[in-house]
């Protein structure tokens, strides 16, 4: 008996939790998301003081007891804006990588405090205020031949790009230190992922070669204005590098035990993002974001070692296909304002630290309209009769920069059971227009401009339900549904009326 | 020893009854945290003063002393989290013995409130009357503890709240309508079967003239009590609508489970009771906690594209 009681109490509880959010698999890929006005004590993740990057003051700092290359100490970055997007928790195992290439199950490094390692992307941290982005990655080289490099690379969303880094690509640009090579052919394909442009360090282990950076974008992206980097004040043209500033440090005081540890941090203009885009591209822009690995120098051929965020499901080397490792990072709010939010790619965790705002819920506008389909009229209410030749003008105002996909609407009644699906896709007669900014507009074709502000959604239930029969007398729930582009979703409910 | 295996088999004939069947009950009205605990079988016994609305038999059945005087309010304020929607009910109900039978009384009051849309206040008025020493009887009815019937008339009041100029209806639609039940209990009342008539005439008439009827109900129910502190209830609407819920249920497709419903309460010195149930396939689960005369339920029934529906309902004993 009294085992039936814990189990039925056991039931409740599983049953009592809200399961409108879903849950993810990743044990790895956790990344935190923290804003401003929040107290973060960087420690309190594990973190030891000399390896913030962001320190609990919210100052983005080269490491302690560090110099960059031509002497100068201390902070050069400071962070003055309100986001941050930072790397997990754990400092272990979450830029894996295989110490076997040939093997890409093999993945032991990492376990080792002591190994000097090759090439594990560990962290990578993000963030930007109205002039500059900011990034520091804590990667892992060893001597795996001169000019291990780290590639940082950027997809815009707006379906322009490349995914192929296989090989001597064109359109990746002929590598001047190397005629007759391309550059940056890493033996990349990236899924779901369009690089619009990448920054390349790169740092010779020996010394011999002193490091150095660069900025390319990708050739056939329309309008590449943006072919510069600028790093500390010097503005470096595309295609060529900068000898007086190179961006690999030592990052704590484990370097004699770890001496092949490095952070890599670099500053460019936040124009990067929005050269070439317009209004409308740059309000709804979700931009996502790769840290890898390669060997090889700058030019063609040479190993990729490691992605970050993590390849979960490991490295091929003979088809580095990029399928989990970028995340996504909301670009403004729609009003020109940074906007804080992260979308991991597939099996990846996002963990949102108290008092975050989370990038999920758009503020939708909902409303109903009595539809006379016999004599035209229509009435503000939500009430309507089916045997009058009413049906009901179901809508719902989304903000653009939602980017709400594939919007549903379901009829439940108060049993809580359904009793009709509309859905908002091509085809589907329920759908009579899409509004846009007062306009009838269909959606599907259009071409977004700036000043758009919001798209309605009308559905028309006509009181059947999806047997074909007029639903009983009654009230009933109104529920749209939606995904946004962070991968989550939200839901709206509204109640109306059916009357016979 | 004898007597037990019998009651387990009994009440395992039960379960895997209604498990093949399922049905339930309208969660619209409001039914008060048991009822929603156990899946919505509003007729398991027992059900304070809810009796008026749910099953009246018993009122009188259910009689324990000479006298017995019960009331309960219910309710759930936006269910589902779905603003301008109220529902809740309270009920009153009062028996006492008259040798072999005992008689009872009870009123009930229900109300959806819906801004903006449909009203829809119910009220009930029930009789009740139990042969409570039926094997007296006859020796050959030994075995049958008691017989119970009753019969409730309900009235249906719909409001509409709302500017309805030019549709040509008036904004206010009144109903009536019985419902029947017989109950009988046997072997020291660890069985209980009975079948009940719900919406008898089914003559409801709505605003624009539209017959609102293929809403009776035809039910038959149980309820085993292998042990004390332990109960399974079940029910099964031959008269629903089939309404199969597509959608949340923990079965998946619910086509086998409509009209179904099923309950398991297991007490705790008797003052403290969990429950979970299967409302047409969707589960249900709840607490209730009795002390001092007063006995606070609550029930849930989680649905994911709509969160969660709940009832809360407190019930006093006077007597």
């Amino acid at each position: 008996m009294r085992i039936s009681g814990i189990l039925c109490l056991m039931l409740l509880f599983v049953f009592s939790i809200d399961f409108s959010f879903a849950s993810t698999a990743s044990d790895r890929s956790d990344i935190v998301v923290q804003y401003h006005n929040f107290s973060w004590n960087g420690l309190d993740a594990g973190w030891q003081a000399d390896e913030c990057l962001i320190s609990p003051t919210n100052t983005l700092d080269y490491p302690l007891h560090l110099t960059n290359r031509n002497g100068n100490a201390g902070s050069i970055l400071p962070v003055t804006s309100d986001q941050y997007v930072v790397s997990p928790v754990y400092l272990e195992n979450w830029g894996e990588q295989t110490n076997n290439e040939f093997d890409p199950n093999d993945d032991v490094d990492y376990a080792s405090e002591t190994t000097g390692s090759h090439g594990d992307v560990s962290e990578l941290w993000l963030t930007w205020d109205s002039t500059w982005v900011y990034a520091a990655v804590k990667a892992e080289y060893d001597n795996r031949g001169s000019g291990v490099c780290l590639m940082l690379m950027f997809d815009r969303g707006t379906g322009t790009g490349v995914v192929d880094f296989s090989g001597a690509d064109p359109a990746i640009g002929l590598d001047t230190l190397t005629p007759g090579t391309f550059l940056w052919s890493k033996g990349i394909y990236f899924r779901n992922f369009n690089c619009d442009f990448y920054i390349g360090t790169w740092y010779d282990y020996n010394g011999g070669m002193l490091g150095d950076c660069q900025l390319c974008a990708i050739t056939n992206f329309a309008n590449p204005t943006f072919h510069q980097i600028i790093i500390e004040n010097e503005t470096v043209a595309k295609d060529t590098v900068s000898t007086t500033n190179y961006m690999d440090r030592y990052y704590n005081l484990k370097e004699e035990f770890r001496p092949l540890q490095r952070v890599f941090t670099v500053k460019f203009a936040i124009s990067q993002f929005t050269n070439g885009l317009s209004a409308s591209q740059v309000r709804n822009m979700k931009f996502k974001v790769i840290a890898n690995t390669v060997a090889g120098g700058t030019g063609a051929g040479g190993r990729t070692f490691d992605f970050c965020p993590d390849n979960l499901a490991g490295m091929n080397p003979d088809n580095k296909s990029v399928e989990d490792n970028f995340f996504t990072v909301p670009f403004t709010d729609g009003s020109g304002n940074v906007l804080m939010g992260v979308r991991p790619c597939y099996d990846a965790t996002v963990q949102f630290l108290p008092g975050s705002r989370r990038f999920t819920e758009p503020v939708v506008d909902t409303s109903a309209n009595m539809t006379n389909l016999n004599n035209g009229n229509v009435a503000s209410r939500r009430i309507f009769i089916p045997a009058n030749g009413e049906s009901i003008d179901l809508k719902i105002a989304i903000p653009v920069e939602a980017n709400v996909l594939s919007p549903s609407l379901t009829i439940y009644n108060l049993r809580g059971a359904v009793v009709r699906t509309l859905v908002a896709s091509g085809g589907i007669t329920e759908i009579i227009q899409q509004t846009i900014n007062g306009t009838n507009t269909n959606i599907l074709n259009y071409n977004w401009t700036a000043g758009d502000t919001s798209v309605t959604y009308h559905y028309i239930w006509d009181g059947k339900t999806s047997a074909g029969v007029v639903a009983p007398l009654g009230n009933y729930i109104a529920v749209y549904t939606g995904v946004t582009e962070d991968g989550l979703g939200w839901t709206s409910k509204f109640p109306i009326t059916l009357v016979r | 020893m004898k007597i037990s295996i019998r009651k387990i088999g009994l009440a395992s004939a039960l379960v895997v009854f209604a498990s093949g069947l399922m049905f339930g009950f309208d969660f619209q009205e409001s039914a008060g945290g048991i009822a929603t605990a156990l899946g919505g079988v509003v007729l398991d016994r027992d059900l304070g003063g809810l009796n008026a609305l749910y099953n009246p038999t018993l009122i009188a059945a259910t009689l324990t002393n000479a006298l017995s005087l019960q009331a309960d309010v219910c309710g759930a304020y936006q269910p589902y989290g779905v603003d301008g929607i109220n529902v809740c009910s309270a009920g009153v109900t009062y028996a006492r013995s008259l040798g072999l039978f005992n008689a009872g009384a009870g009123l009930g009051f229900q109300s959806e409130l819906a801004q903006g849309g449909l009203n829809t206040i119910r009220t009930y008025l029930c009789l009740s009357g139990d042969f409570a020493s039926f094997s007296r009887l006859s020796d050959l009815l030994g075995f049958v503890d008691n017989v119970g019937a009753s019969l409730n008339i309900k009235t249906v009041t719909y409001y509409l709240d709302a500017n309805m100029t030019g549709t040509g209806i008036t904004p206010t639609l009144v109903n009536f309508d019985l419902d029947a039940d017989v109950t009988a209990s046997f072997i020291n009342r660890m069985l209980e079967v009975g079948f009940m008539g719900s919406d008898l005439l089914a003559g409801e008439k709505g605003f624009t003239g539209a017959s609102l009827s293929n809403q009776r109900g035809l039910i038959l129910h149980g309820m085993v009590q292998p042990i004390h502190d332990l109960k399974f209830i079940a029910a099964y609407n031959f008269g629903g609508s089939s309404e199969v819920i597509d959608n949340d249920n923990f079965v998946g497709s619910a086509t086998a489970f409509a009209n179904s419903y099923l309950g398991m309460e297991a007490s705790f010195f008797d003052s403290i009771f969990v429950r979970v149930g299967l409302n047409e396939g969707r589960l249900t689960g709840g607490l209730g906690i009795d002390a001092a005369g007063f006995t606070l339920n609550i029930g849930v029934l989680p649905i994911s594209s709509l969160s969660l529906y709940y009832q809360i309902d407190l019930n006093y004993k006077f007597f």
